[in-house]
């Protein structure tokens, strides 16, 4: 398997995954890192090719509940915008996309980790349901409960966005 | 309207395709009939848009990924995992090999008979005007009988045979020489198949 090349498709989705769950400094930075390290040692037990976002995902979102459960942590609060500003783009759409991701950001970092897991990985990356239930291992009833109620709270959240 | 809360769960699957069949229609026709339930379906449908359009996957630090080069170098590349059959039949020559090898010193290094006369000697009876003494001819005799136990039998009937030719006496003179059990007489019966030998 190229490696390499996995990272290159896939390290951004991850990457935004884990934005979502963990926006503190460079948390995010080292699950990731973490994430292709241990996908890597354990490349064996990836029975289905194609299916090799999901298991990325599942990697990080294990690691990332793993390094929750080993310090009691507070609920994350976010500290920077997470949205790069594309080169060529017009300075006030640029402006408004960064203001949208900041705004998106904020209100994902006040809801639970489910919901967050849901609406990033549902709404942001549009897995399908059976998907996110491999990922998480949640039952097809609560992802849909799960994406409905993340979505109320975010639009409801930035309805002046919207 | 009743059983709003059930319709708003559909119609948020509904946005992301995974609704079909009755929930579909009946979802369709709820929101052809609820203006509140519309509302919702419609501010979810603006938050689904800007994401789509505003929202991009952050750009991952480019430092990352020679630290997890780094970190787990290829290992594919260094070691093949071969298929059973491939280990096995690698097995079987590395076996096939050491045999030969094996084989091959032994061969190199047995002991090799020399005749005391020499290996070129012909021979050639002194009763035939040859250079070989009998008595010679007779050591000679002794060293391959004792040399060879397996054949011992045949290649005193060879020695019969040719003694018989020259000297009567010879035989128990060899007999008189070493009376060691190999080299006993043969009697017709227990020569079983006897042979005729012509030198």
């Amino acid at each position: 398997m190229n490696w390499e090349a996995v990272y290159r498709n896939h390290s951004p989705g991850v990457y935004q995954y884990l934005r979502s769950l963990a926006p503190h400094g460079r948390e995010a930075e080292d699950l990731l890192q973490e994430t292709f390290i241990r996908a890597m040692r354990s490349a064996a037990g990836l029975r289905q090719p194609e299916k090799i976002r999901s298991w990325l995902l599942t990697i990080a979102r294990n690691l990332f509940l793993d390094a929750c459960q080993s310090r009691s942590r507070q609920p994350a609060a976010p500290l920077e915008a997470a949205q790069a500003e594309r080169a060529g783009d017009d300075p006030e759409a640029a402006l408004l996309r960064a203001d949208f991701a900041r705004a998106l950001e904020i209100v994902l970092g006040r809801l639970p980790e489910a919901h967050r897991t849901a609406f990033t990985l549902g709404i942001v990356q549009k897995l399908s349901y059976q998907e996110i239930a491999e990922i998480t291992g949640w039952t097809l009833s609560a992802v849909k409960i799960n994406i409905f109620r993340a979505r109320r709270s975010v639009a409801a959240a930035l309805r002046d966005h919207l | 309207m009743n059983g709003c809360e059930t319709y708003q769960e559909a119609m948020s699957a509904l946005l992301d395709g995974e609704l079909t069949g009755p929930d579909l229609a009946a979802t369709i026709r709820h929101l052809a009939a609820c203006e509140t339930c519309l509302q919702e379906f419609e501010t979810f449908q603006a938050l689904q848009q800007r994401v789509n359009r505003d929202l991009r996957p952050p750009a991952v630090p480019p430092r990352l990924w020679p630290a997890i080069a780094r970190e787990h170098p290829p290992r594919e590349a260094r070691r093949v995992r071969l298929p059973a059959r491939q280990t096995a039949f690698r097995v079987l020559r590395i076996a096939a090999v050491v045999a030969l090898c094996f084989g091959a010193g032994y061969w190199l290094s047995r002991p090799v008979w020399e005749s005391p006369a020499g290996p070129e000697t012909p021979i050639v009876l002194a009763s035939d005007g040859g250079a070989m003494s009998d008595q010679h001819f007779l050591a000679l005799t002794r060293e391959l009988l004792t040399a060879d136990p397996v054949y011992h039998q045949k290649m005193y009937l060879i020695l019969e045979t040719l003694l018989s030719r020259y000297d009567d006496g010879a035989l128990n003179s060899l007999r008189e020489a070493d009376p060691s059990p190999l080299i006993t007489p043969v009697t017709e019966g227990e020569a079983g198949e006897k042979e005729t030998y012509r030198f």
